[in-house]
C-alpha cells in the first residue's frame, strides 16, 4: 500500500495572480477568514493571503490549536492539505473514536510537498488518512508550534477525498513483520505507518538522501570506539533504504540505522503516538532475585528484574520486590533490546555490558509491545512474608488500569531518603534537587542525602552545597537516576568536594574529519590533549576549597552524558565511593535535528580523552562496589544500594 | 477557471518574462510538469521577505501579480553529500537544542527564527539573524587540508522593516562579517585568530555569497558565524542564511556556486575585543549543552502528552 506523495500539482486551483482556490472535491475547507475567536489563532487582514482576503497567525498556543471539522458519514479516506510561512508546525489531521466503538485512533502528520510561493509560504500535506464515519468519530485539524518557535502563518486548508478505506485490523507482535512492511504493531493494533512520517522522497532524492546521511555519520557521529563498533552497520543499514517502496520503509528504514548505533545520545522519538492498552505505572529496576532463584533461574548473563515501586493508586497487581520473569518468553532486558525495529524510542547505553535503559524503559514498552509477561509475585507481609509464588504468565492486554492514574517515574529509586512530600513520594517526580538531613540519620550524625536526575546548572544546587559545607559530615549523594545535564555544571559541581585537578579534554562534538578514524592510539589521544590544552574543553574539577574531608557516597543505577563525567571524576579518591551500577560510557556530546512535523533526531558527536591519551566513549565508570537491589530486601522496603553506602559513611565517621 | 472532474493549475515561474508568459497560461491549459522549476536548481525567486511584489520590485496592483510558485525538494541541497557544514540549508535545523545552527541573542541561545518558501534558495527553510544577533553553522575542518567555505546571505529589502523601524538604508555585503571560529578555545588567547570570508554581490539578487579558502583547524569546535556589522540592521530586519557549502580543496566545488577565491584573512581575536567578547559569551552558552541529554529526549510535539517512554 506504498505511499506516493500528493502530487502539489493537483492541489488547490490558481489564479494568474498567484491566489488559490480550493479544489472542486474539497470536502472540508478552512479559509481562517473568521477563526479568530478559537484559541491560539490570530486572523491576518493586512498582507496578502493564500486564499480568500485573510490568513490566521498560530502563536501563544498552549499545547495545540484545534479545529473540529465537518462530520464523515460513511467509509472513506482523506487528504489534508494547508499551505504555511515563517515556522514548522506541527499539523495534524486527527481522527478520534467515541471510547465505545473500541476504534483506535488514527493520526496523519503533514509534511512538505515542495510546492513554494515567492512570498515565503509552502504546501503541506498529509497521507491518506481512512475515516471510518459509521462509528461518528471526532475528525479535526491540530496544529501545534515547533518547539522553540513563537508563531506559525496557516492558510486554505482542504481536505479530498484520496485512498482506499482500510478498517483496523489486529496483530501478533511475536510475529515477525506482523503488519508487512508498511506498519507496525502496537497494543495488538496495525496502525499504518505512512501516516506519521514524511512521504518517500521520490529519485534522485531518495539516493542523495542516503549518501548526505553516511556523510553526515561519517563525518560528525561518535567516539572513537563507538564509531568503530556501530558504524558500519549503521551505514550499511542506511544503504538499504534506497531501494524502499513506501513512506514508512524509507523513514523506518533511516531511523532504524541511527537507532543500530546502540549510542545513549542517538535518539529517535517517533513523531507519531504509539498506542498503548494504557497506562503501565509500575518501575523496575536491574536486581538480585535471592528469593525466588529457587523458582525461576537467573540468566547467566544479565541481571534479574524486580520491580523497584508502582504508583500509590495503581499498580495492575504489582508490588515492590515482584520480579518479571520473562516477555514473550525471553529474559526481560534481551526482550526489549531486541525491540529496535519496532520502538523509535529505543534507547542504549553505549557500554555494551549496561542494560538499565532497558529496564527502565519496560514500563513503556510491555502495554505496546509484548503479548504475555511471565510473573513472580511475592509476599510482604504477614508469617509467610518474604516467599513467592509460582511463575505465571499473563496476556499483557489484561494488565489496564480503571480510570486514570497519578502515574510514577522510573528512576531506580525504591525509596527516596530525604524529607519529601508524600506526593513526591508516591509518583518520584520532581524537578530541581532534593535535599536535606537523611532520614535514618540525625542533626548530630550529619549525614545528608541529595537526589537528583540531570544538573544542567549549578543554580538549583547553591543553597544545598552551601549547607553541605557548612554542616555534613557525610552525604549520599543519590543519582540512580543519571540523565546527564552540562560538563560545565558537573566542573562547578565537584568544586564543593574535591581537590582540583584537570583530568582530560571533552573534543565537544566531533568537528574533524576522520580524527576518531581507526588507527587511534595513545599517540592521537595524546595529540587531540595537547590540540586542547588550556582551552574551555578541559574537563577541570574540583577546587582548592573543597571540602576533602567530607564522606561522599555516590549511587548510581542508569547513568549517562554528564552523569557519566561526574561518576569519572569521583573516582580515585579516599573520601569518595561509588556504589550501584556502572555507567552507561555515554562521555561525548550530541547534534540534534530537526525536521517537519514533529519529526526530530539526534546522535552522539565527540569523545573524552584522558590525560594518558586514552578515550571513553563506549567505556561506562564501574563503581566502587558493583551492587544490586536484593529482592529480599524488596520485599522487607529496605534500599540494598542505599543502605550499603549509609553504612560505609558510618564506618569511616570519626 | 474550474471545471468539475479536471485540475487546471496555472503554473508560475520566477522570472517576469516567464510570469508573462505564463498569464496566458491560466485556466484552460493542464500545466505540463516540465513547466515547474525543478528542485533546486539553481532557483532564482523574488528575494524580498514575504512582500507581495514582483520581480522588478515594483508594488502589484490588485490586477498584478501577487506571489509566483516553484517546486523545492523539502530536503534541500543533497548533491553534495560531503558538505561539511552539518546541515548547509537549515533543512533539518531545528528553532532551539544543540542543532546545526544556533543562534546567540540577547545574552542567550535561540530560539533561531526562520523564513521560508521562496524567500530561501535552496529547500524550503533558511535561517534569520537579526541586529546585534549573530548565527553560528556546525561545520567540520579536514584534518590537514585547506577546505573552501561558502555561505549565502540575504540581504533585508528596504521595505521589509516594521513601520516603526525608522530610516533604513540599503544594505551591503560589506555590511555582513562572516568568519570561521571556534567555540571550544574561550581562552582569550592572545594568538587567536579567526578566519573571516569576503563577500560579494550576487547579479539579479538582493544577496551576497561569502567565500574563502580556510586552514585547516584540528580538533576544535569549529562553526562559521554569521552577522550584520553594528547599526546596520534596524528592528524588524534581518538577514536570511542559507546554501552553506564547505568541501575540502580535494573535492570538485558546484560551479554554481561561483569561482575559486583566496584564502580567509586570518583576524586576531584581541583580549576585549567585540569579536573575543561574542566568542566568549557563544562558548559558555553553547558550553551550557553540552552533554545535556535531559533536553536531549525531546518530545515529538506538544499534542501527544506522553510519559517519558
Amino acid at each position: 500500500m506504498g505511499f506516493s506523495a500528493p502530487n502539489s500539482a493537483e492541489a488547490f486551483v490558481w489564479d494568474a495572480r498567484g491566489k488559490a482556490s480550493f479544489s472542486d472535491e474539497a470536502f472540508a475547507t478552512e479559509s481562517f477568514e473568521n477563526v479568530g475567536a478559537r484559541r491560539g489563532f490570530t486572523v491576518v487582514g493586512d498582507e496578502p493571503a493564500i486564499e480568500g482576503e485573510r490568513f490566521a497567525r498560530v502563536r501563544d498556543v498552549d499545547g495545540e490549536a484545534y479545529l473540529v471539522l465537518r462530520e464523515v458519514k460513511d467509509a472513506s479516506s482523506f487528504v489534508g492539505r494547508l499551505f504555511v510561512r515563517d515556522g514548522r508546525p506541527i499539523v495534524r489531521l486527527d481522527v478520534r473514536y467515541p471510547e465505545s466503538s473500541g476504534i483506535a485512533r488514527r493520526v496523519a502528520v503533514f509534511h512538505p510537498t515542495g510546492a513554494v510561493t515567492s512570498d515565503g509560504w509552502y504546501e503541506i500535506a498529509s497521507a491518506p488518512v481512512p475515516v471510518d464515519g459509521r462509528a461518528r468519530p471526532t475528525v479535526a485539524l491540530s496544529i501545534a508550534l515547533s518547539p522553540g518557535e513563537a508563531s506559525a502563518d496557516v492558510d486554505a486548508f482542504e481536505l479530498v477525498p484520496d485512498g482506499t478505506f482500510r478498517p483496523v485490523t489486529t496483530c501478533d507482535p511475536t510475529l515477525p513483520s506482523p503488519c508487512g512492511d508498511d506498519g507496525y504493531c502496537a497494543a495488538g493494533v496495525c496502525h499504518d505507518g505512512d501516516g506519521g512520517v514524511p512521504p518517500l522522497p521520490p529519485e534522485p532524492d531518495r539516493r542523495r538522501f542516503v549518501a548526505y546521511w553516511r556523510a553526515r555519520l561519517d563525518t560528525f557521529y561518535g567516539g572513537v570506539a563507538s564509531r568503530a563498533r556501530g558504524l558500519p552497520t549503521a551505514l550499511s543499514r542506511l544503504d538499504a533504504i534506497s531501494d524502499a517502496k513506501s513512506g514508512w520503509a524509507f523513514w523506518h528504514g533511516f531511523t532504524g540505522a541511527l537507532r543500530s548505533l546502540r549510542d545513549w545520545h542517538t535518539l529517535t522519538p517517533p513523531p507519531f503516538e504509539v498506542l498503548a492498552y494504557g497506562p503501565f505505572p509500575v518501575c523496575f529496576v536491574e536486581g538480585d532475585a535471592d528469593a525466588s532463584r529457587a523458582i525461576a533461574p537467573s540468566d547467566p548473563s544479565l541481571a534479574d528484574v524486580l520491580v523497584s515501586h508502582t504508583a500509590t493508586d495503581q499498580s495492575l497487581g504489582f508490588a515492590s520486590g515482584d520480579r518479571l520473569v520473562a516477555v514473550d518468553g525471553r529474559h526481560p532486558i534481551a526482550w526489549a533490546e531486541g525491540l529496535d525495529d519496532v520502538d523509535w524510542n529505543a534507547w542504549h547505553a553505549d557500554d555494551p555490558t549496561v542494560h538499565a535503559e532497558a529496564v527502565e524503559r519496560l514500563g513503556y514498552l510491555l502495554p505496546r509491545f509484548a503479548k504475555e509477561v511471565s510473573i513472580v509475585h511475592c509476599i510482604r507481609s504477614g508469617p509467610t512474608a518474604g516467599t513467592c509464588g509460582a511463575v505465571e504468565t499473563v496476556p499483557v492486554a489484561s494488565l489496564r488500569t480503571t480510570g486514570t492514574t497519578r502515574g510514577v517515574v522510573c528512576d531506580h529509586r525504591p525509596a527516596l531518603h530525604v524529607p519529601v512530600t508524600s506526593d513526591v513520594a508516591g509518583t518520584h517526580a520532581f524537578g530541581g534537587p532534593l535535599f536535606g538531613l537523611l532520614r535514618e540519620s540525625t542533626a548530630a550524625e550529619g549525614f545528608y542525602g541529595l537526589v537528583w536526575n540531570a544538573m544542567s546548572s549549578e543554580d538549583p544546587f547553591a543553597p544545598a552545597l552551601a549547607t553541605m559545607r557548612r554542616d555534613a559530615r557525610g552525604v549520599v549523594f543519590d543519582h540512580r537516576r543519571g540523565d546527564g545535564g552540562s560538563i560545565a555544571a558537573i566542573e562547578g559541581f565537584t568544586r564543593a568536594f574535591r581537590a582540583p585537578a584537570s583530568l582530560g579534554v571533552a573534543t565537544n562534538p566531533l568537528r574533524t574529519v576522520g580524527l576518531f578514524d581507526a588507527p587511534f592510539g595513545a599517540t592521537e589521544g595524546l595529540a587531540v590533549v595537547a590540540a586542547l590544552r588550556g582551552t574551555g574543553s578541559v574537563f577541570a574539577v574540583g577546587a582548592a576549597d573543597a571540602r576533602t574531608d567530607l564522606r561522599v557516597a555516590l549511587l548510581l543505577s542508569r547513568a549517562g552524558s554528564a552523569s557519566d563525567f561526574l561518576a569519572h571524576a569521583s573516582r580515585g579518591l579516599a573520601h569518595v565511593r561509588t556504589f550501584g551500577r556502572r555507567t552507561s560510557g555515554a562521555l561525548s556530546s550530541y547534534q540534534a535535528f530537526e525536521s517537519t512535523g514533529g519529526f526530530a533526531f539526534q546522535f552522539g558527536s565527540g569523545d573524552y580523552v584522558d590525560a594518558s591519551g586514552a578515550t571513553h566513549v563506549d567505556h561506562g565508570v564501574v563503581p566502587d562496589e558493583d551492587v544490586l537491589p536484593r529482592q529480599s530486601d524488596l520485599l522487607a522496603d529496605r534500599d540494598t544500594v542505599h543502605e550499603r553506602a549509609l553504612a560505609w559513611l558510618r564506618a569511616g565517621a570519626p | 477557471m474550474r471545471r468539475p472532474g479536471r485540475r487546471y493549475v496555472a503554473t508560475f515561474v520566477a522570472s517576469s518574462a516567464a510570469v508573462v508568459a505564463l498569464a496566458s497560461a491560466c485556466g484552460e491549459t493542464k500545466a505540463p510538469p516540465s513547466t515547474f522549476v525543478p528542485s533546486d536548481a539553481g532557483v532564482t525567486m523574488p528575494t524580498t521577505d514575504a512582500s507581495p511584489t514582483i520581480s522588478d520590485g515594483s508594488v502589484p496592483s490588485d490586477a498584478a501579480v501577487i506571489r509566483t510558485r516553484a517546486t523545492r525538494s523539502p530536503m534541500g541541497r543533497m548533491d553534495v553529500p560531503r558538505n561539511l557544514f552539518l546541515d548547509g540549508d537549515f533543512e533539518f535545523t531545528g528553532a532551539s537544542d544543540l542543532m546545526p545552527w544556533i543562534l546567540v541573542a540577547d545574552d542567550r541561545l535561540g530560539p533561531l527564527p526562520f523564513s521560508t518558501g521562496g524567500a530561501c534558495p535552496s529547500g524550503i527553510r533558511c535561517g534569520r539573524v537579526g541586529a546585534g544577533q549573530e548565527l553560528y553553522g556546525a561545520v567540520a575542518s579536514p584534518k590537514s587540508d585547506a577546505f573552501r567555505v561558502s555561505v549565502w546571505v540575504g540581504l533585508p529589502d528596504v521595505r521589509s522593516a516594521s513601520p516603526d523601524a525608522g530610516p533604513s538604508r540599503a544594505l551591503t555585503c560589506a555590511d555582513v562579517t562572516v568568519n570561521l571560529v571556534d567555540l571550544g578555545q574561550g581562552n582569550g588567547d592572545p594568538e587567536t585568530s579567526l578566519q573571516a570570508f569576503e563577500g560579494r554581490a550576487l547579479e539579479g539578487e538582493n544577496a551576497c555569497r561569502f567565500e574563502g579558502l580556510a586552514a585547516p583547524s584540528f580538533a576544535r569546535f569549529l562553526y562559521v558565524a554569521v552577522a550584520a556589522k553594528p547599526d546596520t540592521l534596524g528592528p524588524g530586519r534581518f538577514l536570511r542564511v542559507d546554501d552553506a557549502v564547505a568541501l575540502p580543496t580535494t573535492d570538485p566545488f558546484p560551479s554554481a556556486l561561483g569561482p575559486a577565491t583566496s584564502a580567509a584573512r586570518r583576524v586576531p581575536v584581541l583580549p576585549g575585543s567585540r569579536e573575543d567578547v561574542a566568542l566568549r559569551r557563544a562558548s559558555a552558552l553553547v558550553a551550557g549543552l553540552r552533554g545535556n541529554a535531559a533536553s536531549g529526549r525531546r518530545s515529538p510535539g506538544v499534542a501527544f502528552p506522553r510519559s517519558r517512554p
